[in-house]
């Protein structure tokens, strides 16, 4: 390798990280001014620049640089070629960090309270939404060179099959690209002109179906990584093998079919939709659990082999045998558990009735807090464990404070998010600065919240301790080792189907459901008329 | 190793071609199972009486289609509340409204009742100082239209209908810009009371009355109810309550002066009053609530 990648995937990384740092410290603060305890700066003003904040740079910033640095490492280790396009790849990261910046400081100024979901009619100052571009284009640019690579290693490889590693980044990237459509075009046709005082009128039942578009899978965007790591990381950490190659290439092709034609399980409660794409989506959402039961599935075993290898015995005597002290096997045991109780929840999520009990109650931000930021997130700092070693060239002095930060991370979150879900059962509304807990209704709250501000401490300090780790890295001992191994499955394909060694069959499956469940839905704002929105300036408004 | 050979092309299209055929018929299936459960199958049961096709037309959210919604009497008499949107068109119109010809609008016609500054000259009178101009605008078309009735409705009428769309927008923007010479607070009478305008009565659904008339954040026609005086503020509520005053869009007041009890309704007139208009003929009966 002529040009290293190590450090352009460093810097996606530690962006992603810094953001994330950043936006814990924040998180901890809304918890105290949500809380009975008075927090720095209280007051709507300032807790809505923090949430929108937060919400931004943990939702946005964090997955897209960190999929992005990760999609990196994976296609010049599991291909072990160079990058095409190294160039290119540099400027896809300015564009996204100078977009975070515009966005992070049209924020801090007050002028882009909009939350991170940024539902029209309000709109704030423009630069939050070019910012919100630049990072999208940035993005777009990593989908061309994921794709690229892959193409190039194939026609290098003639028939041979594309690692799983590699193939499911492609996979996301490909997803990324139909999912990003959505919120494009709302960005660009709709809220841009708006922001910028070209329009005074919106449509919002169009704004929020193109915005359902993209929300739900952006989700499996974030969770993709977590998954790769599963099925190509964890076995190799666990000393076993992958049960099933092919098994996992059908999970993540389910992925991509079945995260974008269901956006609209998020419009439930929205007037502008018949209830019969509604009916339809919720239908095609409940298909997401065939990947998760599979991968539950595949995973376990794939544990089993590895903890048998380790001379396991007895029904459950391989899950002790496992090595626990890795923090890869850790982080994944702990993500599972967090899985499992996060799934029951989306279950309720998703039917329609239920849903409409906890509809924007704090049951919500429980939730995603406990999938997103727990399972999904502890995964990111696994494969940080993981990779950073090969990227420096260098090793850390130990595991120990790795493990400390993985269980405080578990037990901050779940001491976060289990009174939470509560609370939100309980009415207790999201994205409510201050609560005044003099009010007898509500006065049974305080000490649930306060429990779970507790949590959210024990979160910022896992982040930060987090970051010490990773620095950590940079000052250990010098290795010089930077050969990734991926984990071998136990029966290595030698020639597959083009369906599980490409996309294009699967390109055109989701464009007829998205034409299906979003055809109609989309196209009736153009015939079927309804009243536009009046724009609402956050600058004016003050 | 002799399976590592890649397989010749037409091996290679015996291998792909269960997999292009069946996972198309697998997602198409599971789609049309779908349609059928959510077109047909789920709406019409329940809603009985719909044949298939009205059911699939309400599954689609096609509005008016199939089966029209079963006329209401009552819907055929009611004509809208108001005559104002708040369109573009209408923000516009105020966006560029001319406060210099406003004030002389103000000169010629309003001011022996309401002041050059906005304050009412006596509390028969109400403020328009705190106001804002989407407020007044409102309010000014109601009354030209006839829309708002009651109380001393009449006497308004008269006036508005004396004035084009521009001027009203003119006269509005003048007297929103006036800015008051005095801060008030309203008067803490009652628990009750305090607590009606803070926080409502969930176990009559009212909201509070704060969610509206704080000054932001309510509908942007919701008057400012600070500072008005005790009379006039009971007279709208009374109004709001009797239905003889109907201009309020949604009936969002009349909904909620229906619940109130006459007592409430002057605690609250009073509180908002900030002691305003209370001077002489009050005095007595605010000296009574106070205690
Ligand atoms: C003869 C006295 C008089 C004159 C002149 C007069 N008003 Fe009024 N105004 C009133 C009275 C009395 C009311 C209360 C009417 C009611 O009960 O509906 C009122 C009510 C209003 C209201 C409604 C206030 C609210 O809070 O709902 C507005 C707005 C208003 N006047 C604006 C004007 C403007 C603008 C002019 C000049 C073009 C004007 N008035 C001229 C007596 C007058
Ligand atoms: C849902 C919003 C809302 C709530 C809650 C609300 N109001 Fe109103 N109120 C309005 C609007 C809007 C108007 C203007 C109606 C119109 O367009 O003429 C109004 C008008 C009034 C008026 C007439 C003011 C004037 O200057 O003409 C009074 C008095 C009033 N409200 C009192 C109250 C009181 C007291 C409460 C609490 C018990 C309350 N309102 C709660 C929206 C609200
Ligand atoms: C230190 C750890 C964290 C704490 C203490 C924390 C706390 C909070 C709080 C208090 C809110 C506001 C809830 C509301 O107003 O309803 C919030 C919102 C949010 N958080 Fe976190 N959080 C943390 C970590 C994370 C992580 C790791 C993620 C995802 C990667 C995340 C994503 C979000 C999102 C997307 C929102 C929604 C913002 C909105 O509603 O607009 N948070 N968080
Ligand atoms: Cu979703």
């Amino acid at each position: 390798m002529k040009q290293r990648a190590e450090p352009l995937i460093l810097a996606h990384l530690w962006v992603a990280f810094v953001a994330f740092a950043i936006a814990s410290v924040m998180g901890a603060a809304q918890m105290l001014s949500r809380s009975p305890l008075t927090a720095p700066a209280e007051g709507p003003e300032a807790y809505f620049i923090s949430v929108t904040a937060h919400g931004t740079l943990m939702a946005y910033v964090l997955p897209t640089l960190f999929v992005m640095g990760f999609g990196y490492f994976v296609a010049t280790t599991a291909l072990a070629r160079p990058l095409p396009g190294l160039r290119a790849a540099w400027l896809g990261f300015w564009l996204a960090l100078v977009g975070t910046l515009l966005a992070a400081l049209a924020v801090v100024t007050g002028r882009a309270t909009v939350l991170y979901t940024f539902y029209p009619p309000l709109t704030g100052s423009a630069l939050y939404y070019l910012g919100l571009v630049l990072v999208v284009v940035g993005s777009w640019i990593w989908i061309v060179l994921m794709i690229l690579a892959m193409r190039e290693w194939k026609y290098e490889n003639p028939g041979r099959p594309v690692p799983l590693a590699m193939f499911a980044t492609v996979a996301n990237a490909v997803m990324w690209l139909w999912t990003t459509a959505g919120v494009a075009v709302e960005l660009l046709f709709q809220v841009i002109p708006a922001a910028l005082g070209w329009k005074d009128t919106i449509d919002v039942g169009l704004s929020r179906t193109l915005f359902s578009w993209t929300l739900h899978a952006i989700v499996y965007f974030w969770l993709i990584p977590a998954y790769i790591a599963f099925y190509t990381m964890l076995p190799q950490a666990a000393g076993g093998r992958l049960y099933s190659d092919t098994m996992g290439r059908i999970v993540f092709i389910l992925f991509l079919l079945y995260s974008l034609p269901v956006g609209m399980h998020h419009l439930f409660m929205d007037p502008g939709h018949g209830t019969g794409f509604k009916f339809l989506q919720m239908m095609l959402t409940s298909l997401v659990t065939v990947p998760t039961l599979l991968t539950i599935f595949t995973i376990a075993a794939s544990l089993e082999i590895a903890g048998r290898l380790r001379g396991g015995k007895g029904l459950f005597g391989w899950i002790a045998a496992l090595p626990w002290h890795r923090p890869m096997v850790l982080a994944a045991g702990l993500s599972f558990v967090m899985l499992g109780l996060g799934g029951f929840g989306g279950l309720v999520n998703m039917g329609y009735g239920m849903n409409a009990m906890v509809h924007n109650t704090s049951w919500v931000t429980a939730h995603f807090h406990l999938i997103f930021g727990g399972s999904v997130v502890i995964m990111y700092f696994a494969i940080a464990y993981e990779i950073w070693p090969k990227l420096t060239g260098r090793r850390a002095v130990g595991t120990g404070a790795m493990r400390v930060q993985l269980w405080t991370w578990f037990i901050g979150v779940l001491v976060t998010t289990l009174p939470w879900h509560a609370l939100g059962l309980g009415g207790q509304p999201r994205r409510v600065a201050t609560f005044d807990f003099s009010e007898p209704q509500i006065a049974w709250w305080a000490p649930w919240i306060l429990v779970s501000t507790v949590g959210g401490a024990l979160m910022l300090a896992s982040a930060l301790l987090f970051i010490w780790n990773l620095v950590g890295f940079h000052r250990g001992p010098a290795t010089g080792e930077r050969h990734m191994t991926y984990a071998l499955a136990v029966h290595p394909p030698m020639h597959l189907p083009r369906a599980l060694n490409g996309f294009a069959l699967w390109n055109w499956l989701v464009l007829f459901l998205m034409v299906v469940a979003y055809g109609y839905p989309i196209a009736q704002f153009f015939f079927v008329d309804g009243p536009p929105a009046l724009i609402q300036r956050v600058t004016e408004a003050g | 190793m002799v399976e590592d050979r890649p397989p010749v092309p037409a091996e290679r299209e015996a291998l792909d071609r269960p997999w292009r055929i069946w996972a198309s018929v697998a997602v198409v299936s599971f789609v049309l199972l779908a349609f059928l459960l959510g077109f047909l199958v789920v709406p019409e049961r329940g809603k009985a009486g719909f044949d298939p096709f009205t059911a699939m037309c309400r599954a689609l959210g096609i509005p008016g289609f199939g089966r029209e919604p079963p006329e209401s009497p009552a819907a055929e008499r009611a004509a809208p509340a108001s005559e104002v949107a708040w369109t573009s068109d209408t923000r516009r119109l105020l966006a560029s409204a001319d406060v210099k010809q406003g004030a002389q609008v103000a000169e010629s016609i309003c001011l022996p009742c309401h002041g050059m500054d906005g304050v009412g000259t006596t509390p028969i009178y109400p403020h328009l100082v705190r106001q804002s101009a989407a407020a007044i605008f409102k309010q000014m078309q109601d009354y030209r239209s006839g829309k708002r009735q009651g109380a001393q409705a009449a006497i308004m009428t008269a006036f508005a209908q004396m004035l084009d769309d521009r001027q009203i927008a003119n006269v509005a923007a003048y007297y929103a810009s006036q800015r008051p010479s005095q801060r008030v607070r309203p008067i803490a009478t009652s628990p009750a009371i305090v607590e009606l305008a803070r926080i409502g009565d969930p176990a009559r659904s009212l909201p509070p009355c704060e969610a509206c008339h704080a000054g932001s954040g309510g509908p942007i026609e919701a008057p400012v109810l600070l500072g008005q005086s005790v009379s006039y503020l009971e007279q709208q509520l009374q109004a709001f309550a009797s239905g003889e005053r109907r201009n309020d869009i949604f009936a969002r007041m009349r909904t909620i002066a229906q619940q109130l009890t006459p007592e409430e309704i002057r605690g609250l007139s009073l509180y908002y009053s900030a002691g305003s208009g209370t001077e002489n003929t009050e005095s007595d009966a605010t000296a009574a609530m106070l205690r």
